[in-house]
């Protein structure tokens, strides 16, 4: 098992850092001097190009800029932020809190509510709800985020007002917060929730028609229990898998709710930020969220080998 | 090899299956697999199932253990020792089944969960059914795997199926089975995924457990040969219906149904040569496509006119019965005389 | 973590149809069908006969007629310049179908390729091409297109680009698995003892096998395609006036929610209506392929 977990994180570990490199170069690919990207687009003055040069070493050879870059990015230095003039780390940090319960309310929303659905929907199905299952799931995994953010907006927000339509409820408690964000969080999550419960439901189906599922009944164990034990575990896989990857839309999706609701998260921050030239910003925020991501990677490959022990085996025999 | 667990034979229960039908739903239609099934199974006896697939012989095992696909239907009387299963409420029924009957499968490695711990696997019925606790349940599946013939129990406790042969995972299932103490044991095929020489241990093992505890066997098999070692009594089935029961050997030294005799025949044996091995031509109904009257009628070499009308009845007939319109005469001497004129030659020339 | 949502899309549709024995039998399964086809060539007429279709000049402003609701003159109201929603939302099928379809292009030309020599080749090659694949997959993808158009500016090129290459790996990822599980199959063991070169093995042998998949992945990647695009444009990252595209008309219409809600209707009407008629029809494109295959 430690050998598995060994591994896993040594992989990811490269993966990211394979991905800074990444991060680093788009920066020196992009047309003109990365001076001027990295200075709002307009060409920076001698001093400021001293500030740089000092900075980031721009008149060293590239692969001892990236070094530099690492460094200073490890040390919490991130740069400076164009639009504020001030840290890059001071822009962000403040934003995290609300991105970071946003992303985990949608995801509670996809898995609670999507999972437990499709197990109930593969248990008790029948010819015409099938039909009718995949018909809705369809619909709503086909509805983009910001569409049902908008259409909830005004329907939640403006007519019903159940909700406020605008802002994060940064200023008030936990409560205030949950209230604030749950449009934001469902739209998010709706058609994440619709594919996750599909996959669920046919992982589930397959599963109970497998020949050891036959084994647990007629051992005579009662259905819940052998849906349960015997054919949820054995359908956790692929489940997993969906929900890891959807995360990963999610994270990229939390960032045009968080636009189009008018949220103060990173990422609003970075949509101004594109817009506004502020590429010191933009690339720390898609450093933060793509750690982010590679750090759920990992405990899904984790969870894997929870799930399915016959993944540490490899290489062991009787 | 101690069994300390159950040393004293228990008054094992009857099971008995009397005009048993099932049917499978198949699109929209319900179309049965077994058709008015009898068979008796005596306390401690262990009863032979024999036939080919589409025979209808897992379907029957399935039926007593109540577990068949979706939307199956089944009618009849089911009874252990005198309570009828399929009039029992679904509870009750699971209940019964749950404690009293045990099953064997053919494959174990697809039947037992890959994901389970064999002691979890082993261990499980005990936990729920007998509501026996972690420890004591584990100490029973230790001397359950060591009675089923499985070194270094308390290591393979610990063992995922994927770490183990197939005939031993083949114990371990009889381990399980065996783990709530049924009176009623269905093994399907139990030992046809495994080599031969692991079939003879596993058959010796099934007869051993059963003398030992008392447990009536249904020991459901393709092969008439494996079926005669260990079994009192021998049933054949053929598209869904019985077609002869007999003791002992006689259904080897004296068959009376004409697929019997075509299943001996059919078995190549060191005894005699054959020119040709005798193959029984067309190819096993099951009940759903068996055609009007006898359903081996098309394939049978007694067939006469009367076979084509109605679906002979069971005629008792030296010691057994068949279900054939010819059961009274000699129809393996005939054949014996059959192969004799037309292979004769050729084992002459040899 | 490989992240394949299209190999997910397959197996949840076989094992679907299989428990319900296939799931476009039917009358209302088949009026599905047929309204999610006319639905997409209507829109496709849209986009090729814009000039002729749309009441009025898309671009022209009228200034003082901000977020009007549907009027006389014009069926679907004005945007936030007073323009003609009707014939934006006609012309904007030209760029949010034009949009995918560049983004599919680039992610079959490049992906299947390499795909196929992952699968084939194996080994060293198969390694690189998989941690290639792995590194894009470390980015959420709309992150990475942000990103990328971040660096190079703003503009319906761009943007395409940029969402292109965070499919080239799941086509890749797809063909890959596709072709490893064909190459296993003893057909191919037979093309290679003949002595056939790899292309020739690849396009009139192990296509037809693939083709299946490749044809619903296709259409998929094409819908999920347009929501990208679209939230790109829903961004201001994506095409910039005066190109015309319905995520761009979204991101509009949003501004002046409080004072018209009809304009935020049209285009995502129009992009719900796209996306799952495409989806409908590559579930369907499976089972038809899945069916077809099963009588053979």
């Amino acid at each position: 098992m430690l050998r598995y977990v060994a591994s896993r994180v040594a992989m990811q570990i490269a993966v990211l850092i394979a991905s800074t490199i990444i991060i680093f170069f788009l920066l020196h690919l992009a047309p003109g001097n990365p001076a001027t990207l990295l200075n709002g687009g307009h060409p920076p003055s001698p001093a400021t190009l001293r500030y740089f040069n000092r900075l980031y070493g721009f008149n060293r050879p590239l692969p001892m800029q990236y070094l530099i870059w690492l460094r200073h990015l490890v040390g919490g230095n991130l740069g400076i932020s164009v639009a504020t003039r001030t840290s890059v780390a001071s822009v962000i940090a403040p934003r995290i809190g609300l991105t970071l319960f946003l992303t985990i309310f949608a995801v509670a929303i996809m898995v609670v509510i999507g999972v437990p659905l499709g197990v109930l929907s593969a248990v008790f199905r029948s010819g015409p709800s099938d039909f009718l299952a995949s018909f809705g799931t369809l619909t709503f995994t086909a509805i983009p985020t910001y569409v049902t953010g908008v259409v909830m907006a005004v329907v939640f927000g403006v007519e019903l007002q159940w909700f406020p339509a605008l802002g994060g409820g940064d200023t008030g408690s936990f409560l205030t917060r949950l209230d604030h964000l749950t449009m934001p969080a469902v739209a998010l999550g709706l058609s994440s929730l619709a594919l996750a419960s599909r996959i669920t439901r046919s992982a589930v189906i397959g599963e109970l028609e497998k020949p050891h599922v036959t084994g647990a009944r007629a051992r005579g164990f009662s259905g819940p229990r052998v849906v349960a034990k015997h054919a949820v575990r054995g359908s956790l896989v692929p489940v997993v898998t969906i929900v890891g990857a959807q995360i990963g839309y999610l994270l990229g999706g939390a960032v045009v709710i968080e636009y189009a609701f008018g949220l103060n998260g990173l990422g609003s921050l970075l949509v101004s930020s594109v817009q506004g030239k502020d590429y010191a910003v933009v690339q720390a925020i898609a450093l933060f969220i793509t750690a982010e991501f590679l750090l759920i990677s990992l405990v899904v490959d984790l969870l894997y080998g929870v799930i399915d022990p016959r993944v540490r085996l490899v290489g062991r025999t009787a | 090899m101690s069994d300390a667990a159950n040393t004293t034979p228990r008054a094992g229960r009857s099971l008995s299956l009397q005009e048993v039908t099932t049917y499978l739903r198949i699109g929209k239609e319900l179309r049965p697999v077994i058709v008015r099934v009898d068979l008796e199974i005596q306390p401690g006896e262990t009863v032979g199932l024999v036939g080919e697939s589409g025979s209808g012989k897992s379907m029957t095992a399935r039926t007593i253990a109540g577990v068949l696909p979706r939307g199956a239907v089944s009618e009849g009387a089911l009874l252990l020792d005198g309570e009828n299963l399929l009039e029992m409420s679904p509870r009750a029924r699971r209940d019964v089944q749950a404690r009293e009957i045990g099953f064997v499968f053919q494959d174990p490695r697809a039947y037992i969960d890959p994901l389970w711990r064999i002691g979890d696997h082993v261990t499980e019925a005990m936990r729920v059914h007998l509501g026996l606790s972690r420890a004591e349940s584990r100490a029973r599946a230790v001397e359950l795997l060591d009675a089923v013939g499985i070194d270094q129990p308390e290591r393979r406790m610990h063992q995922f199926p994927d770490e183990l042969s197939g005939g031993m995972l083949q114990r371990v299932m009889i381990a399980g089975a065996l783990s709530v103490d049924p009176s009623i044991l269905l093994a399907d095929e139990a030992t046809t995924a495994v080599d031969v020489t692991t079939q003879a241990e596993i058959v010796q093992l099934l007869a051993r457990l059963s003398a030992e505890r008392g447990l009536s066997v249904l020991f459901i098999t393709h092969d008439l040969a494996l079926a005669d070692i260990v079994c009192s009594r021998v049933c054949v089935m053929y598209a869904g219906r019985i077609v002869e029961v007999r003791e002992g050997r006689q259904i080897f030294e004296d068959p009376a149904h004409p697929y019997t005799i075509d299943l001996l025949a059919a078995r190549p044996t060191i005894e005699h040569r054959v020119a040709r091995l005798p193959v029984i031509k067309g190819s096993p109904a099951s009940a759903m496509d068996a055609p009007e009257g006898c359903p081996f009628h098309p394939r049978c070499r007694f067939a006469i006119d009367e076979c084509l009308e109605g679906v002979p009845a069971m005629v008792s007939v030296r010691g057994g019965s068949a279900r054939c319109f010819r059961a009274h005469e000699d129809l393996a001497a005939m054949a014996r005389e059959q192969t004799a004129t037309t292979g004769g030659d050729d084992a002459a020339q040899r | 973590m490989s992240t394949v949502v299209g190999d997910m899309l397959v197996f949840e549709h076989e094992t679907s149809s299989r428990a319900a024995g296939g799931r476009w039998e039917g009358l209302f399964q088949k009026v599905v069908v047929v309204t999610s086809g006319a639905i997409l060539l209507g829109i496709v007429c849209c986009a090729l006969f814009a000039p002729w279709l749309a009441p009025r000049n898309p671009n022209t402003i009228h200034l003082f007629n901000p977020y009007m609701a549907p009027s006389h003159g014009f069926p679907f109201g004005q945007d936030s310049a007073g323009r003609d929603i009707l014939s934006r939302l006609i012309y904007g099928a030209r760029l949010s179908l034009l949009g995918p379809a560049i983004v599919v292009g680039i992610a079959f030309v490049a992906g299947v390729p390499l795909g196929f020599l992952a699968a084939y080749r194996g080994g060293w090659t198969d390694g690189v091409i998989s941690r290639v694949f792995d590194v894009v997959f470390a980015f959420p993808p709309l992150l990475l297109a942000v990103v990328i158009v971040a660096t190079f500016g703003a503009s319906f090129q761009t943007a395409v680009v940029a969402v292109a290459i965070t499919y080239i790996p799941l086509m890749g990822r797809v063909v890959r698995s596709a072709a490893l599980v064909e190459r296993s199959k003893p057909y191919v063991e037979e093309c290679r003892l003949q002595g056939y070169g790899a292309w020739r093995v690849l396009f009139v042998h192990m296509m037809p096998n693939i083709a299946r998949v490749l044809i619903s992945q296709t259409t998929l990647y094409f819908a999920y395609g347009l929501l990208d695009l679209s939230a790109l444009s829903f961004l201001g990252l994506g095409a910039q006036p005066p190109q015309i595209d319905w995520g761009g008309m979204l991101e509009n219409a949003n501004q002046g929610v409080f004072q018209s809600a009809t304009g935020v209707v049209f285009p995502a009407v129009a992009i719900v209506l796209l996306v799952v008629s495409l989806n409908f029809l590559a579930d369907w494109a499976l089972d038809y392929e899945s069916r077809k295959a099963g009588q053979r």
